[in-house]
């Protein structure tokens, strides 16, 4: 168990998004743009990172039986923090992600990461263990973002790429094409899952 | 009377809180595999959503607004719900053991459900006084619960599809998701909301 | 007994400890937080002014709405151009019913009532379709319209598919629309308060067939103008 290992299983391995299917929610939501993608990945990475360490610190003093209310507080704060700092510092960025920030609290990786890592491990450990999942997630986000944005309008992170002759499909950006997306995403990592363990 | 009715529809139908909010997806995926479980589920979350719309609207209005304490609105509304939901817990446990046992995960993953924090966030984001959030919270919950039972209609019939391997389970579900939020938004422009 | 008891420390230290964590990081972003949303509004009345030479954050002047104009706001806060000392337009936000719900607009408004600029702050609008009403392509045409000059239905500024002369955009109607409630708003708005604003009487004034010299408020203007929309 080294800090590498940990590091490096959340970007793809164990991707939150792509391979554990957890944090579905913002990662429909947010991504019709590979960018909005970034700006969330990044914000739940902060949180991850932040109630990771922590819950780590914390983790033989806070009592087995009120735990899960514990580390939601600590996970709230933290997501308050981000939330407050963005709309100090980010304004644009906080105002397209609007009420997916305060969500971030629900996402349940954080609180998943929590339960099953930080209040079991030692400090670096987990810490490295929250920048990997942190960081997958916003890999995965970038990866559904793209390609929502690059088949509903073309671009990617605002760069045009299909252009002439190529139609958008509004639908992407809409409901139902983020649900197609992911969708096909996940088969389509599942079947290279398979093709990389034959 | 009449704009409680605009609300409701559009909570239930024009803006699903599943299906064209994105809000309750890990539950909506979990537990729409049998009609039976799902409609449990739903039935709770319509229960907790409704209570959580009043209690996250008292405390908003009473507690954080006079004392100027609106930055604590995250932390203190998801001590609420999770409140609530060992509630609910406690209470069908007493009421309905089996629903409770069929439930299992799901009965207390409803505290992360998205959907409920959501609604009470929404609630004061649309300036909603208690009546309002009241009928907001049963339309949510009502549209979260349609939404979950249209999917486990289906998916218990898709279990005699043949699926291509890789698209098994929760890929094909998000697939009937993306075609079910598709159809939904033929409701869109019922209410100008 | 004793377990509970240490439960319930824990989860009053944790609260505690957050509460005051957070009152702390509140107290340090307050400030930035409110100056970010000041620059975002005085960004866009300086893009919708027209030509001035003053800070218009240091000339606001805040007016009373009356009942059949109150949508979501009591109170206006009307920012002024000035140019060379002299009043030359004025900024403010109205709203009007979109299709996924308000459209929040920052308007500019010359002293001959024509629309100086309009910008969207906030809407719920589709993406890729009600959304695309933020391109200039859309706001653009809002320029000079006033209620003299456009072909209007019902005393409002309309698009083409109502029998206006603002274009929509394709497959996107009720948004556009919705654009065009708040302008017709903010034109009427300005055009009955317009003394109390700028201290100056409306150009009606100036018609022949009137002679009534200080304006009155509210009735005679209305009046006035429903008839010469016609």
């Amino acid at each position: 168990m080294s800090v590498m290992t940990e590091l490096q299983k959340g970007l793809i391995r164990e991707n939150p998004l792509f391979r554990l299917v957890l944090g579905m929610c913002p990662a429909l939501a947010v991504t019709t743009m590979a960018i909005n993608g970034v700006a969330m990945g990044l914000a739940a990475t902060a949180v991850l990172v932040g109630s990771n360490l922590v819950i780590s610190l914390l983790r033989r003093f806070i009592p087995e039986q009120v735990r899960i209310p514990v580390f939601i507080v600590i996970i709230a704060s933290f997501v308050t923090i981000i939330d407050l700092v963005m709309a100090g510092y980010f304004y644009e960025l906080h105002k397209v992600l609007g009420l997916f920030i305060p969500l971030i609290v629900v996402n349940c990786i954080i609180l998943g990461r929590a339960e099953a890592f930080a209040s079991k491990n030692a400090v670096i450990l987990s810490l490295a263990d929250g920048l990997g999942m942190g960081l997958g997630f916003t890999l995965a986000l970038v990866i559904l973002g793209s390609v929502r944005e690059l088949l509903g309008n073309g671009t990617v992170f605002g760069i045009t790429i299909l252009s002439w002759g190529f139609q958008p499909a509004l639908v992407m950006l809409l409901p139902p094409g983020a649900f197609l997306a992911l969708g096909l995403l996940l088969g389509l990592m599942n079947k290279l899952q398979k093709v990389e363990e034959a | 009377m009449g704009e409680f009715f605009i609300i409701l529809v559009s909570a239930i139908l024009v803006n699903n809180f599943v299906l064209a909010r994105f809000l309750g997806i890990c539950p909506f995926l979990g537990v729409s595999k049998r009609t039976d479980t799902a409609l449990g589920m739903g039935m709770a979350v319509i229960f907790v959503m409704t209570l959580a719309s009043i209690f996250t609207n008292l405390i908003y209005h009473y507690v954080l607004i006079p004392y100027g304490l609106e930055f604590l609105k995250i932390v203190s509304f998801i001590l609420v719900i999770a409140s609530l939901v060992q509630l609910v817990e406690t209470v069908l446990r007493k009421v309905s053991p089996s629903l409770y046992h069929a439930l299992g995960i799901y009965l207390p993953l409803i505290t992360t459900n998205c959907a409920i924090l959501g609604l009470a966030l929404l609630n004061i984001i649309k300036h909603y006084d208690l009546v309002h959030s009241i009928v907001f919270g049963l339309g949510a919950g009502i549209g979260f619960t349609l939404a979950l039972l249209i999917m486990s209609g289906i998916r218990e019939r898709l279990e005699f599809a043949d699926i291509p391997k890789p698209l098994r389970g929760v890929p094909v579900a998000l697939i009937v998701a993306g075609l079910l939020s598709m159809a939904f938004m033929g409701f869109s422009g019922l209410v100008k909301m | 007994m004793r377990s509970t008891v240490r439960l319930i420390v824990a989860l009053t230290i944790t609260c505690a400890v957050s509460a005051l964590a957070l009152s702390v990081i509140h107290g340090l972003t307050e400030e930035p937080i409110a100056e970010q949303k000041r620059l975002a509004i005085m960004r866009a009345v300086q893009e919708v002014l027209p030509p001035f030479d003053n800070d218009p954050a240091q000339e606001l002047r805040t007016i009373a709405l009356e009942d059949d104009e109150t949508g979501a706001q009591d109170t206006l806060t009307i920012y002024l151009g000035t140019m060379e000392g002299r009043i030359s337009g004025v900024a403010f936000q109205t709203f009007g019913e979109g299709y996924g719900g308000f459209i929040n607009i920052m308007m500019g408004i010359d002293l001959e009532e024509r629309i100086s600029g309009v910008i969207i702050l906030e809407h719920e609008e589709t993406p890729g379709l009600g959304a695309k009403i933020e391109e200039l392509s859309f706001t653009n045409q809002f320029k000079d319209k006033s209620l003299d000059n456009s072909t209007l239905v019902n005393g409002n500024l309309a698009v083409k598919n109502d029998g206006g002369n603002l274009d929509a955009l394709t497959g996107a109607t009720i948004s556009p629309r919705g654009v065009a409630q708040a302008a017709s708003a903010g034109l009427k708005i300005f055009s009955r308060h317009r003394l109390e604003i700028t201290g100056e009487e409306t150009i009606d004034q100036t018609a022949p067939a009137d002679t009534t010299a200080a304006p009155e408020e509210s009735q005679e203007t209305e009046a006035r103008e429903t008839t010469a929309g016609e």
